[in-house]
């Protein structure tokens, strides 16, 4: 069951530069930056599916990242399933569909990539593999003639070849006269009934099969007898909407009787061919009935089985249960302990308590006397059991101190196994929590042994919270820290650290890319607070670049950890430095280049052409919205990297300059331009936080137009927004 | 309640999926008659009388893509406009899919629904408008006129989706359905989002998420190619 994840609106995106996302208070939608989401720990906040993955490595050894995944690239926190699964393995070359569908015998075969086809009950799925054992049974059958062999297996691969359009076929056995002929002929017809879902006559048909001289024919049919009952079970259990009905609307006889002929095949065949299939499919006799304790039982059972060190754990069966059971949150014959635990996790959810009173989210609270009531079944798992009681004090009734005395202090170890780690990861929630003045020294003692993945970078997340809290998060920075993790790394330049810092990083950052992100930050923070002297000195640091050609000039960067993504990519792309670079504002309309501008504004930070040349780097670079946030009202202007006042706007400069006496003639078209064409294509402004009233807008392209109808700025503009 | 820690608000205020309160109007199913039937939703009264229903058929998924059905059987509806959706996470699909995937809305014809088209639920990233540009046209170029195309959306293409992008998508598809939604909540800021959509190209419809918060931002109903409202339909709990 999918965790309520916040998934990925990229908030305010500017085009190729100055992307800034700060939706909601901490981040935005796509990263909380939340150590409880960083996937290393037990978590009501996970998907059920992470906790589990995690709960069967403690319990069995088994995986939880793929080495070469975990070594390769960015460590990702704060991800769904999806990505936990695909780390489980190592990323195959060739990984589309094209290149592996050879692999997956499925080349020119569209047929069997869409196997369950519309109208019918899925049953096709069956069909191919079901031909191939007719054949192979058949040929070994003498006492079928030669020439009804031929019949027979050409009819059968009518049917193989239009599962789909079983009804519309015609079967043609009139040549198959002999007893054994006639009973795999009886066999050919209800295959193609039962495939054309005409149930109570394929029954009729398999049951003329009789005892055969085959063995594999007489046990086929009547396993084929129960697959037909249960379809007819399946038929009579879906509603107007093609869904599985409510239990209470269900065909219960029919479900019975598909039981019913379950248990007659199994007794015949107790160690038959398709014996472990009847077997199987007695959860799924109990779905249909809603027997969610037999169902809770089966997987407890199933659970129990040890799995292989170093393998994958059983994801079929898990994801079964989580799809069966948790939708319900009804643990009822559950008493397997990883199975429990996830259960439980769920109903520690926060839900909505405003708007979900009635929890459909994730159940009804798990209490601590029903948690009690589940002692029995974790006697192997004590410390599982602790947690969960820890857990629920937590996350339920919210008692921190609680957790210090469940969880007592074990934080230095060299190894955690998750549930240990997550022990102690809680025990350092509650610490924050009471503002505990250990806290800090507390995540700094759980680093040595966070070594399993996923673990240390809950604990990064944890110290960078702590410090962000405290406001002193800039000396993460520092020379060693213990923030090893590029994106938080990243994450402070980008929202904590001064020019100073800035500038610091920019030369001797941890990383390439981080040096690279503070200094398009710092270059483009001093553009926009008119620090011109200290831009002409920074921008020396950029070094020559090559410039992007054609569309690529056009690539939406997403080199900001505002972009960051786990689903998509793991590593940021670069920013586009180059757009300080020598060449790289070449291309500007009647203004020279940056460097020039800069240098005239150095010298005269109110020289109306250079202003009117910064505005046109702003707005043919990307650079755009620079310092625009939402605040819960509207849009407001704010300081990026603590830089003194406001961030400059085009939309001011303009009128500043149309306000100038100074201003000449071609320089006010220039700026009545380009203040009509903020508002294009729809009338929302582009070019700063400004809310003019049409008339104004109307104004200025009069003015434009009667004023300076010779000018090019008035002859290229036809209509104003 | 005790305040609660840092860390603790920060989960509530994620679980919680937004972050600010205020819109007290929420969005009841019997206001409505457009919905998104999903799977493992058990459908409510409100579908009797509705006019058009996406029910989601399955997904096409994974690496390579296959087709995973999430749907027992075809629907047996008579009364709404139907489309089938499929909601996926990939653009590299498989040679085939489009006609496979008419082949199953035939069957959902041939047992009297009325179906209206196909509609891909696809979370495409604004910065991926131009490459899904791309990957419609090519599917659209192998679906069969007699059905319609719909996609999901969301709420910042028209604020930043490259305008390029956005006319070339208006020549594959008939609609966008813009989701307002994450999880079970309205997004928080939809009103700013819907003020940079002015002007949308394309006939857009509006998903709500029932018992999600909704005020109607202003001018939208003034909007030429706003087309109504789709309400996502929420499992209830047993």
């Amino acid at each position: 069951m999918k965790r309520i994840r916040v998934i990925a609106v990229t908030a305010m995106l500017a085009l190729a530069g100055g992307a800034i996302a700060w939706a909601c208070a901490d981040g935005g939608y796509d990263t909380s930056w939340a150590p409880e989401e960083a996937a290393g720990i037990l978590s009501p906040g996970n998907d059920t599916r992470s906790n589990f993955i995690l709960l069967m490595a403690d319990r069995y050894g088994t995986r939880v990242a793929d080495p070469l995944e975990m070594r390769k690239g960015i460590v990702p926190f704060d991800f769904p399933y999806k990505v936990m699964v695909e780390r489980l393995t190592p990323a195959s070359a060739g990984d589309s569909f094209d290149g592996n569908r050879a692999n997956y015998g499925l080349a020119g075969d569209d047929n069997s990539y869409f196997a369950f086809d519309s109208g019918n009950l899925g049953l096709c799925h069956t069909n191919r593999a079901g031909a191939a054992q007719f054949e192979t049974a058949l040929k070994a059958d003498a006492a079928v003639p030669a020439a009804e062999k031929t019949i027979l297996s050409t009819q059968r691969g009518v049917i193989a070849k239009a599962c789909d359009k079983a009804a519309g076929i015609a079967l043609d056995l009139n040549g198959v006269t002999s007893p054994e002929g006639r009973a795999f002929a009886h066999y050919l017809e209800g295959t193609q009934l039962f495939y054309a879902e005409a149930l109570p006559k394929a029954d009729g048909e398999f049951a003329a099969v009789g005892t055969a001289a085959s063995p594999w024919l007489t046990e086929t049919a009547a396993y084929m007898r129960f697959r037909t009952a249960l379809a007819e079970a399946m038929k009579g259990s879906i509603g107007e909407w093609g869904e599985i009905a409510e239990p209470d609307k269900r065909d219960m006889a029919a479900i019975a009787r598909a039981d019913a002929v379950r248990r007659q095949y199994l007794a015949a065949y107790p160690a038959g061919l398709y014996s472990t299939s009847a077997r199987n499919l007695e959860r799924r006799i109990a779905w249909l009935r809603g027997d969610t304790a037999t169902l809770g039982a089966a997987y407890s059972t199933m659970l129990a089985k040890p799995e292989a060190a170093g393998r994958i754990p059983d994801l079929a069966t898990m994801e079964e249960a989580d799809r069966r059971i948790l939708p319900s949150s009804d643990a009822a014959g559950v008493t397997d302990p990883t199975l429990l635990a996830v259960t439980d996790l769920m109903r520690l959810r926060a839900g909505d308590p405003q708007y979900d009173k009635e929890r459909s989210c994730c159940g009804a609270w798990l209490t601590r006397e029903e948690l009690e009531g589940q002692k029995r079944y974790f006697q192997s798992q004590p410390d599982l059991f602790g947690y969960l009681l820890a857990a629920e004090a937590f996350y339920h009734r919210q008692q921190p101190r609680e957790v210090l005395s469940l969880i007592p202090d074990a934080a230095r170890q060299a190894k955690f196994s998750y549930t240990q780690f997550s022990r102690q990861v809680l025990r350092g929630f509650a610490l924050e929590a009471l503002g505990d003045r250990n806290a800090r020294a507390f995540w700094l003692s759980l680093l040595p042994g966070a070594v399993q993945p996923y673990q240390r970078e809950a604990v990064e997340l944890a110290i960078f919270q702590h410090d962000k809290k405290a406001g002193v998060v800039g000396r993460l920075l520092e020379t060693g820290s213990p923030i090893l993790h590029p994106l938080i790394r990243q994450k402070i330049i980008e929202d904590d650290a001064g020019p100073d810092l800035l500038r610091q990083q920019a030369t001797s950052g941890a990383t390439r890319h981080q040096r690279e992100v503070a200094l398009y930050l710092l270059l483009a923070d001093e553009l926009h607070h008119a620090w011109y002297r200290e831009f002409v000195a920074d921008q020396r640091l950029v070094g020559p670049r090559s410039q992007p050609k054609g569309d690529d000039r056009y690539q939406y960067g997403s080199w900001s950890v505002a972009d960051y993504d786990p689903t998509y990519s793991e590593a940021p792309g670069p920013p586009p430095l180059y757009i300080f670079a020598a060449g790289g504002s070449d291309d500007l309309k009647a203004c020279p280049n940056i460097e020039r501008t800069a240098a005239s504004l150095a010298a005269d930070a109110e020289a109306i052409h250079p202003r009117l040349c910064l505005a046109e780097f702003i707005r043919e670079k990307g650079l755009d919205g620079w310092g625009e946030q939402f605040d819960g009202n509207g849009i407001v202007l704010k300081s990026r990297n603590g830089f003194p006042g406001a961030p400059l706007q085009r939309i001011d400069i303009y009128k500043a300059v149309l306000a100038s006496p100074q201003a000449s003639a071609d320089d006010r078209a220039f700026a009545l331009n380009r203040a009509i064409r903020c508002y294009a294509p729809a009338g929302n402004s582009s070019c700063g936080v400004a809310n003019e009233p049409k008339s104004v807008r109307k104004a200025r392209y009069l003015e434009l137009k009667s004023k300076y109808p010779g000018s090019p700025w008035a002859k290229e503009l036809k209509t104003y927004w | 309640m005790k305040p609660v820690s840092l860390f603790a608000a920060l989960l509530l205020a994620f679980m919680q999926a937004g972050c600010s309160r205020g819109e007290p109007d929420r969005v009841v199913a019997r206001d409505y008659d457009e919905f998104w039937l999903w799977a493992g939703v058990q459908p409510p009264p409100e579908l009797s009388t509705a006019k058009t229903v996406y029910v989601l058929d399955g997904e096409i998924e994974g690496t390579p893509a296959r087709w995973k059905p999430l749907r027992a059987t075809a629907p047996r509806t008579r009364g709404p406009d139907i489309w089938l959706v499929v909601r996926t996470d990939t653009m590299d699909w498989p040679k085939g899919a489009a006609e496979a995937l008419a082949r199953r809305a035939d069957g959902w014809a041939h047992e009297g629904n009325r179906v209206a088209g196909i509609q891909i639920d696809f979370d495409a990233r604004t910065r991926h408008l131009g490459e899904y540009a791309a990957f419609l046209e090519r599917f659209r170029g192998a679906l069969p006129r007699r059905y319609k195309l719909s996609i999901t959306g969301l709420m910042d293409w028209s604020a930043n989706g490259d305008p390029a992008a956005l006319r070339r998508l208006k020549g594959s598809v008939d609609e966008v359905v813009i989701q307002t939604y994450q999880g079970r909540s309205t997004i928080w800021g939809y009103e700013r989002y819907f003020e940079r959509m002015r002007g949308f190209p394309i006939p857009f419809k509006v998903g709500l998420v029932e018992d999600g918060r909704w005020v109607e931002p202003r001018g939208l109903r003034a909007e030429p190619n706003f087309e109504g409202y789709v309400v996502f339909l929420l499992p209830r709990r047993r």
